[in-house]
């Protein structure tokens, strides 16, 4: 196996304020612009608020997009059935994130 | 190479029918899909099940697949024998979606051929061009490092199309600059780290997700950071000024007297930096003083005997 460094490539975080086209969209995510507008219609993306006639996105919209994509294709699930996954996927890490914040109580002891 | 059992990796019989092996496929793939599961080798897992499946769904391969390791025994060193697949023809033009890349050595010397991506048969008459794939890989870091910023080497293996035709996998390493702020489940797009593209096509794009390590002193969830507090019952029935550590050093923190177990003190923007920044939550928890000597036994039964004080009275008991 050979081994090469890169250098310090140019980093992008996907945040939540930043704006992206949607053409910008379906081109990182490589689907059409009509996948994404099903997507749209189901509630998994939604367009940042704008008075604009133009659909933006925010940069983290492109994970969810790919998430999507890929339970679509590994799964076989439809679209609402991708809808569903995403949401329950969401309230789980959720309640994951909460459970390990909260105190941690330790485990139960017998008592009789 | 290791003999791989197509039917154990779906736990099927090997007499299983063809819907027994879908609907065994399909329970497995939604478990491990890595997109569902948080195990650690459930992308292996779920990529061993869609190889497994692949041979197994098509009736032409499953013969093959069965015939070939009638006489095979665990533990035996596996080689196809040559020839092995003559008497069966392979129709169509491969695979259907799968991708052939992400199979196994196993798999290669029992299938390989139909791919069509041995070395005679990519001899570049054709030009092929694609995209690179998107890589997608965590990255753990310090709860500090989202305070501080941070540097991180990762070290990726990908696989890659030299100019034969071959697929190798070639390791690969990145500095990335975790920057302040960052929150857990953010993630970090590095245009072009992807898999390098074919022919012409460009490369792909890498996506890190962070994550956080166990900080042994707080927790975290979103922009927030929970620190459990200690104190002691008199500082919580007193007030107390008590010296608290946050993540950007250490506060005076001013429990109110009559504080009670597990209220919780909010520090303002002591969280993880951003605009607007994170809070910190105190937690706060009354620890007794263990009665183990002599004196303070004494001490706790002066208490019981001179403060009045049943704190079961609302049980109804």
């Amino acid at each position: 196996m050979a081994t090469r460094d890169a250098p310090t490539p140019a980093i992008e975080i996907l945040e939540d304020s930043d704006e992206i086209t949607l053409a910008e969209l379906s081109r990182t995510c490589r689907i059409h612009a009509e996948w994404v507008v099903e997507l749209v219609e189901e509630g998994v993306v939604e367009p940042l608020p704008s008075g604009r006639s133009q659909w933006r996105f925010s940069s983290a919209s492109i994970v969810r997009v790919q998430k999507a994509q890929r339970l679509h294709r590994d799964l076989g699930l439809n679209m609402p059935g991708v809808a569903l996954a995403l949401q329950l996927l969401d309230r789980i890490e959720e309640l994951e994130a909460h459970l390990r914040a909260r105190s941690q109580t330790p485990p139960p002891e017998d008592a009789e | 190479m290791e003999y791989k059992d197509y039917y154990k990796i779906l736990g099927v019989e090997r007499s299983a029918t063809q819907d027994e092996i879908k609907r065994a496929y399909r329970k497995l793939a939604r478990t491990y899909h890595p997109d569902v599961s948080k195990e650690a080798d459930a992308e292996t897992k779920f990529k061993e099940a869609g190889e497994a499946y692949e041979v197994l769904k098509d009736p032409e391969k499953r013969a093959a697949y069965d015939e070939l390791g009638a006489n095979w025994q665990q533990g035996q060193d596996f080689r196809a024998p040559p020839n092995w697949d003559a008497g069966f023809e392979f129709r169509g033009g491969g695979y259907t979606e799968a991708d052939p890349s992400q199979f196994s050595d196993f798999f290669d010397s029992l299938f390989g051929g139909a791919r069509g991506g041995r070395s005679g048969q990519f001899t570049g008459a054709r030009e092929f061009h694609a995209q690179g794939q998107d890589h997608h890989a965590k990255v753990v870091i310090d709860l500090q490092d989202a305070f501080d910023g941070a540097k991180r080497t990762i070290t990726l293996r990908a696989p890659e199309v030299d100019d034969e035709g071959h697929v190798i996998v070639k390791d690969r390493t990145l500095s990335v600059t975790i920057p302040k702020g960052v929150r857990e489940g953010q993630h970090i797009r590095l245009a072009g780290q992807g898999s390098p593209g074919m022919g012409r096509g460009k490369a792909g794009d890498l996506y890190l997700e962070v994550r956080f390590a166990p900080d042994p002193l707080y927790r975290v969830e979103g922009k927030d950071v929970y620190l459990d507090l200690p104190v002691a019952p008199w500082e919580a029935a007193l007030g107390a000024s008590v010296k608290t550590p946050t993540p950007t050093g250490p506060v005076m923190l001013k429990i109110p007297p009559g504080t009670t177990q597990g209220r919780t003190m909010r520090l303002k923007g002591r969280g993880i930096p951003g605009s607007p920044a994170g809070d910190m939550h105190a937690v706060i928890k009354i620890v007794l003083p263990p009665a183990d000597n002599e004196k303070a036994k004494e001490l706790y039964q002066q208490m019981e005997r001179e403060m009045p004080f049943d704190p079961r009275a609302g049980l109804g008991v």
